[in-house]
């Protein structure tokens, strides 16, 4: 064996297990949370609550960004009229306007929130829903969902409860590969962590083995009686 | 060359597969990627919403149509804008009851069709509807939304004359540009009107090389004023002026022409000569004008709804017409 496959092996044998172990726990940790949150469906559902009585427009940073469907749930106040329309981001920003918004823009992963910001002034357009600009609108009370496919997209939602305020908005992705997918990583990060600890537990052994080996060859300090 | 140890090779083998599969967490294999950006250069809505818009808008200028009293006004207003509404509303004010000399603006015997949508996001928007009456005559429809807020309504409409015919428009779905009012290529829309409405006078027409003043409707009205004033003899004079109305719309043909709605406001002046005779009108004149014979003058204006279609190079075209009169008085 040369001395740089000896050094490789010695490198490996003493650095991978720690590095294993690590990294092995850290992926089951990961894997595990997002199969528990995704579930065996793979949802990932994001929510916030904008209450407010302006609209709330859903950007295509939210809604375009995947391959699968997105379902997008308005809920009113009590049990006020909400009201959803799906249309192209220029034409949602035209039809507010200057009207008081929150735009919801990205989703934050570790509490499966929405982020979102606030601007404008005003309550909405009263004509809102009766604008040439919607590709499909629903309406409902309490409650109203739509389902945007990635079709048509870039596209943009706008949520309003008419007379009323947005107390909530839920947004799932559904895509079961996830599921799958977080299975794997957990799975990956436990046989990492098994075999990180056996690599530890060998290293010990090695090491005790080595010590009690220094320990038999090493001379008796204690000094023996000479006779004269 | 030994190789290293068996142990060592596992552990390097479960470390690439980590590492392959953290890496496999990137965007492209978890499915989420940027947000595609929008296209301005199509129709801004689909073809199924502006079939429906188109049914909608038409549907409602129907019942606008045959409302009576406050209820026709309010129905008017909800489906009529522009030259629409206003020939609509001039129409209703002189004689509700004789549609005589007034063509319906809107006759639907089936669903209307979507011949264009116009190009990019901004507005204001049309689309342009071809519908068909009940004896079969076809019409072109446009329907215009100037804001976002603004549903689309009826803003013209006019019956095509027999044998017209339109050049290709662009795809639905790619959208057809809307020209700009001063735009020169290949003629001004509202130069063409001016030249149109010149070339129509009477008794002193002014010759033009924009417009072919030779098909159905401008044949008529300039031979019914020159039979008006023939019958008149030294009676009366008769003087008609055609005026055109601001703010045509043009949308882009698909070989670079042009398809022109405008409005042309025409007045019939009769003025009876010095000398103290009376002209006795015909039957219909009476009604109009509500006086049996006429001592000094009468006139009446119609509007005159005209569709020009504008080839890229050579003379434009009157496609589609409709005249609705709106003012008649006399003494």
């Amino acid at each position: 064996m040369s001395d740089l496959a000896k050094r490789a092996s010695v490198l490996s044998r003493r650095i991978l297990p720690p590095v294993l172990t690590v990294l092995g726990l850290a992926l089951l940790i990961v894997g595990s949370w997002f199969t528990i949150n995704l579930g065996s469906s793979g949802s990932a559902t994001f929510e916030t609550t904008p209450n407010t009585r302006g609209v709330v427009v859903l950007t295509p940073e939210v809604l375009n960004r995947v391959n699968d469907d997105v379902t997008v749930t308005g809920r009113a106040k009590g049990d006020g009229q909400v009201w959803v329309g799906r249309t192209t981001p220029s034409d949602a920003d035209a039809v507010v306007g200057k009207a008081t918004r929150v735009t919801v823009d990205g989703a934050h992963v570790r509490d499966w929130s929405l982020t979102t910001k606030a601007s404008g002034t005003g309550d909405a357009p009263a004509t809102l829903a009766a604008a040439d600009v919607w590709r499909q609108a629903v309406s409902g009370k309490g409650q109203a969902r739509l389902t945007v496919s990635q079709a048509n997209a870039p596209e943009s939602l706008v949520v309003a409860a008419p007379g009323g305020s947005v107390e909530r908005v839920t947004l799932t992705v559904e895509r079961k590969t996830w599921f799958w997918q977080a299975l794997l990583i957990a799975l990956i990060g436990l046989i990492a962590t098994v075999v990180g600890i056996v690599g530890l537990t060998g290293m010990a052994r090695r090491w005790r083995a080595a010590e009690k080996k220094n320990t038999d060859t090493e001379p008796d300090p204690t000094p023996t009686e000479v006779s004269a | 060359m030994s190789r290293p140890s068996r142990s060592a090779r596992r552990l390097v083998g479960v470390a690439a597969v980590a590492a392959f599969a953290l890496s496999g967490c990137g965007s492209s294999v978890v499915g989420v990627r940027e947000a595609p950006s929008q296209t301005t250069t199509t129709a801004p809505i689909t073809a199924d919403s502006a079939q429906q818009i188109a049914s909608r808008v038409l549907g409602k200028a129907q019942e606008a149509r045959d409302a009576k009293g406050d209820a026709a006004d309010t129905l008017r207003k909800e489906a009529l804008t522009g030259t629409a509404l206003a020939v609509a509303t001039a129409a209703a004010k002189v004689e509700p009851a004789d549609s005589s000399t007034a063509t319906a603006p809107v006759e639907r015997t089936e669903q209307p069709k979507v011949l264009a949508i116009s190009r990019g996001t901004a507005w204001p928007r049309v689309i342009l509807a071809q519908t068909t009456e009940p004896d079969g005559r076809l019409v072109l429809n446009l329907l215009t939304s100037p804001d976002a807020a603004t549903p689309f309504r009826l803003s013209s409409s006019a019956t095509m004359q027999s044998g017209a015919s339109v050049a290709a428009l662009d795809a639905v779905t790619a959208g057809s540009p809307l020209v700009a009012e001063d735009t020169k290529d290949p003629v001004a829309p509202a130069e063409l009107l001016k030249a149109y409405a010149g070339a129509l006078a009477y008794p002193k027409p002014t010759a033009t090389k924009a417009v072919d003043t030779t098909d159905p409707f401008s044949t008529a009205v300039k031979a019914n004023a020159a039979a008006q004033a023939k019958s008149f003899g030294k009676l009366a004079t008769l003087t008609q002026v055609h005026t055109p109305q601001p703010d045509p719309v043009a949308i882009r043909l698909k070989d670079g022409g042009l398809l022109v709605f405008g409005l042309l406001s025409r007045t019939d002046a009769i003025k009876l000569a010095s000398g103290g005779k009376s002209l006795t009108p015909s039957a219909e004149f009476q009604k109009l004008v509500k006086k049996k014979t006429l001592t000094k003058d009468a006139e009446l204006r119609t509007y005159e709804t005209v569709v020009l279609t504008v080839p890229p190079k050579g003379e434009a075209s009157v496609v589609a017409v409709d005249q609705t009169l709106y003012s008649a008085k006399g003494a």
